[in-house]
């Protein structure tokens, strides 16, 4: 069997990756260069499928684009592009233009670089990365893109002194992780209650300045193995140190072993970091026992299946099991992380001597609803893709990833403390609505 | 059959003379039309994304049941079918070739193939869809060969639907690359029986619209056969021996209409629109016409006035200011229901416009001679231009488009989930109407963020900046 084909596909093109991370940050303007339609169909599954996460105005129909023709595909579509930049610098406005190319014009050759030269030249603040479709998926335009920013924005600044207690944050791809922006304000909250400063990048109020600081920071953060590449660039030129996590973490035990590590990282005092987990663990614990009597009465402990990104799901499912007494039939990774991180990423599932985890990387609808089928699980969570295998086997569903039909996530997040708590509602309203349906 | 002979219809600018960039009078078209006998192509030296054929195609295909879809190229191609996915049975039955560097060098016979081996073994369909994508098109992959052979293998219907995101500047041809191929494709036999039923040709419409459609035609005793969208195998077949193919959208009927019309000799019978009191009730006695119910029309359309008009009491929308950004049948339709609820339309901007809409083009010319005709898909960069220039109370649109309306404090009616066909679409939209405008403070609240989406230097200069006519 091919493992290319891809049934009810839930991850878009490198060009799409690159798009959210363009508009995702204030003052950041892309220019794409394709046929009609690429920006669209990134626009409609931010829009629709991250949990209505995506409804920014930027973006979709309003998105520079050469929009080329036949006529351009046939004689080569450069001018159509010289046009293109030169009129948008002249129609929004932005501190960087980034001109993003689709599949057409890269079959076609166009010489995009020398396009984008020569409004350098000009002095107008524009890049590109090559971000074609048959060249990657959406995870690997969020790479491209984050490295190309960084070579133009943050090298420049070679003067830069180090900020006390700056940390950048990498790994995150707004509206793919569909509680990207929930997360970043996590993990903001997170350092800041250790005296220390996010550089979260991405979303609300996140400007040139930002990525300009990148170079700045005292650490770089990855929570998932998209930003290793952001990080290995980073520490390559500037010799910043980088704390590579690989998942986001969910309460007490991950959270506070997090901490530590970046309290080693940053030399934050011991006595610091021991008073934030005691006053965090304390009330997180407190949050357990209130919970408690229902988990019994209700039987709350399930078999498990998750099937998301590395980040989501290696969190959720090592705090499922490791804290809330959950059993972990299957983890599907749905991100296709490069083949040298998936040992790393398989040790990372909890492991049970008597209830063995299958540990599966896979994208395609069909095979994740085999394993899903095959491994019969009580509870799933998933995306809204998972719904017709969780009615099959009448089980409930809870979305961690992409897409999401039915929810709308302004600002949510299972990670950190306080992450986890929300996470044992959402848990316990499933629970709750199944057996509704089952009484019926 | 000229119509069919090709593997793609005539993209919509050849056929119909569609032209999707203009800002300007009615009355420089009507020129431009008489000395040239057409109206001219002109393009964009700025433009903004608009969607393509695919997503056209894609989205009518999601509906069609028995069917699955293999969407022949990169992931991306794909990444909306998803957000088509809350209709049916359908969901989740389809594929895409996932096409990486090498195959789009060597090309990707053997993925094609295996992919449709997969998707008839995982969901049994009736027929299999194959959407050509850009980088199918660009290299001209053969997609003939691996549909005869399966065809003839698996026994089901293998339509290729030869979009390619290119050629036409016109979404709306992607409605009619399906129109073309599944009349290709499955009925190519002859009609093999005199049905009872008439065609009633459905392109974007809702399940909603679809019912107050039914709900009228009934009335007239008219039994219908959905085509395409949301049609089943079975109706497919059927519309061969169909009495008459009725229109509801006459843009996006027109192509079914005609090539069923070419190829089976059923008579399309079309009329405008059927949006709005006026409208809804020539549809209906024009269909009634055609098809001998004079009759039966005019004792419904006296029952369903009479209901109405209880129901419509005297408006309090008068005098309001509201600008229309639709397709090109919903807009005319839109600008004759606003005018009759005593608006004042201030801007009219549709996708694009084309040799159908002549009349409604000289009717401007001749009652509203100041008006711009603003004719673009998507475009928003335009619209914000205009819209901060004449500041309208109320904007109507479709799907995504309407943000600059509300980051401007413009109330806006979407339609894409309200249907505004027929009889019961009146009342709806009276209804939205209402409701928009009693309490407009969500607006106010979003309008009062920062804009600062375009440069002064753009929103100072004219609208039609850079719309240029095109160079030969």
């Amino acid at each position: 069997m091919s493992k290319h084909i891809l049934h009810n596909n839930r991850n878009g093109c490198a060009l799409h990756g690159a798009l959210k991370v363009v508009n995702a940050v204030d003052g950041f303007v892309p220019i794409v260069h394709s046929s009609a339609g690429c920006s669209i169909q990134s626009k409609l599954s931010d829009n629709i499928l991250s949990g209505s996460n995506g409804a920014h105005y930027r973006g979709g129909l309003e998105t520079s684009a050469t929009a080329v023709f036949e006529k351009q595909i046939v004689f080569g579509g450069t001018a159509r592009l010289r046009e293109q930049i030169k009129n948008t610098v002249k129609v929004q406005p932005a501190d960087l233009y980034v001109v993003l190319t689709g599949c057409a014009p890269e079959i076609v050759g166009d010489d995009v670089p020398a396009m984008v030269k020569e409004a350098q030249d000009q002095g107008f603040p524009v890049i590109t990365t090559s971000t074609p479709g048959f060249k990657g998926n959406v995870y690997k335009g969020y790479e491209w893109a984050v490295k190309a920013i960084i070579e133009r924005i943050s090298y420049p600044d070679l003067d830069h002194k180090t900020q006390k207690g700056l940390v950048n944050i990498w790994g995150i791809i707004p509206n793919q992780d569909i509680f990207w922006e929930g997360n970043l304000a996590s993990l903001d909250q997170l350092l800041a209650s250790l005296g220390l400063k996010a550089n979260t990048l991405f979303g609300f109020d996140q400007t040139k300045e930002n990525w300009r600081a990148v170079t700045a920071a005292e650490l770089n953060l990855v929570v998932s193995p998209w930003g290793l590449e952001a990080a290995r660039q980073l520490e390559k030129k500037y010799g910043t140190p980088y704390l590579y996590l690989g998942y986001l973490p969910v309460g007490a035990p991950d959270t506070s072993a997090f901490l530590k590590l970046l309290g080693e990282k940053l030399s934050i005092p011991k006595e610091r970091i021991e008073a934030v987990k005691n006053k965090e663990e304390k009330y997180l614990n407190y949050q357990f026992q209130k919970l408690a009597q229902t988990y019994i009465s209700y039987d709350f402990q399930k078999e498990i299946a998750l099937v998301g990104e590395t980040s989501n799901v290696l969190g959720i499912s090592r705090f499922l099991h490791n804290s809330f007494g959950q059993l972990l039939t299957t983890v599907i990774i749905t991100d296709n992380p490069d083949e040298e991180l998936r040992q790393q990423i398989k040790d990372l599932v909890p492991t049970n001597n008597s209830y063995p985890t299958e540990v599966i990387f896979a994208s395609d609808g069909k095979e994740i609803d085999e394993w899903l089928l095959k491994s019969k699980p009580q509870v799933i969570l998933g995306s809204s893709l998972e719904q017709i295998v969780a009615d099959k086997l009448s089980v409930p569903l809870i979305k961690i990833s992409t897409p999401v039909f039915d929810k709308v996530y302004l600002n949510h997040s299972y990670t950190g403390y306080t992450g986890a708590v929300e996470l044992l509602q959402d848990f316990g309203e499933a629970i709750f609505k199944q057996l509704h349906i089952d009484k019926k | 059959m000229s119509l069919l002979r090709q593997k793609a219809p005539l993209i919509r600018e050849k056929r119909l003379n569609a032209i999707a960039a203009y800002y300007g009078k009615a009355e420089t078209l009507l020129q431009e039309n008489a000395s040239e006998d057409q109206f001219l192509q002109r393009v964009r030296t700025y433009s903004q994304d608009a969607p393509s054929d695919i997503l056209y195609a894609l989205s009518i295909i999601a509906t069609i049941k028995d069917a699955a879809v293999v969407v022949h190229g990169g992931s991306g191609c794909a990444a909306a079918r998803l957000t088509f996915d809350f209709f049916d049975e359908n969901n989740g039955k389809w594929a895409v070739t996932n096409l990486n560097e090498r195959d789009s060098i060597m090309g990707s016979k053997v993925k094609l193939r295996e992919t449709i081996m997969q998707v008839y073994k995982l969901h049994s369909p009736k027929i299999v869809f194959i959407i050509s994508t850009p980088i199918v098109a660009i290299n001209n992959d053969d997609i003939e060969s691996v549909v005869d052979e399966l065809k003839e293998e698996l026994g089901i219907a293998i339509v290729p639907v030869y979009t390619d995101g290119f050629r036409s500047k016109i979404g709306t041809t992607g409605y009619d690359v399906v129109s073309h191929s599944i009349v290709k494709r499955i009925l190519n036999t002859k009609k093999d029986a005199v049905g009872e039923h008439v065609n009633l040709l459905s392109v974007s419409e809702k399940p909603s619209d679809l019912k107050e459609v039914n709900r009228l035609l009934q009335e007239l005793g008219l039994q219908t056969n959905v085509f395409p969208r949301f049609s089943s195998f079975e109706n497919i077949e059927q519309a061969k021996n169909a009495l008459f193919s009725l229109s509801i959208n006459p843009d996006e009927a027109d192509y079914p209409g005609k090539i069923l019309e070419n190829r089976f000799e059923i008579p399309y019978v079309h009329s405008v629109l059927p949006v709005g009191i006026a409208n809804t009730s020539q549809w209906l006695t024009e269909i009634a016409i055609a098809t001998g119910r004079k009759k039966e029309v005019q004792s419904l359309l006296s029952r369903e006035k009479e209901r109405l008009s209880s129901l419509l009491k005297k408006n309090d929308l008068s005098k309001r200011k509201v600008f229309i950004s639709l397709t090109p049948a919903y807009g005319i339709a839109l600008y004759e229901l606003f005018e009759e609820l005593g608006f004042e339309v201030v801007g009219v901007k549709f996708t694009y416009i084309d040799q159908l809409h002549l009349k409604f083009v000289e009717k401007i010319k001749a009652e509203r001679p100041e008006l711009a005709l603003f004719i673009g898909d998507g475009q928003l960069f335009e619209e914000e231009n205009v819209i901060r220039k004449i500041k309208p109370d109320l904007y109507i649109g479709n799907s995504s488009d309407f943000a600059v309306a509300i980051r401007n404090g413009v109330s806006v009616i979407n339609i894409q989930n309200l249907s505004i066909i027929g009889f019961e679409g009146v009342l709806n939209l009276v209804g939205k109407i209402r409701k928009t405008l009693a309490n407009t403070s969500f607006t106010q609240l979003l309008a009062q963020s920062e804009n600062k989406s375009y440069t002064n230097y753009w929103l100072n200069k004219s609208t039609n900046w850079f719309i240029k006519q095109e160079v030969k």
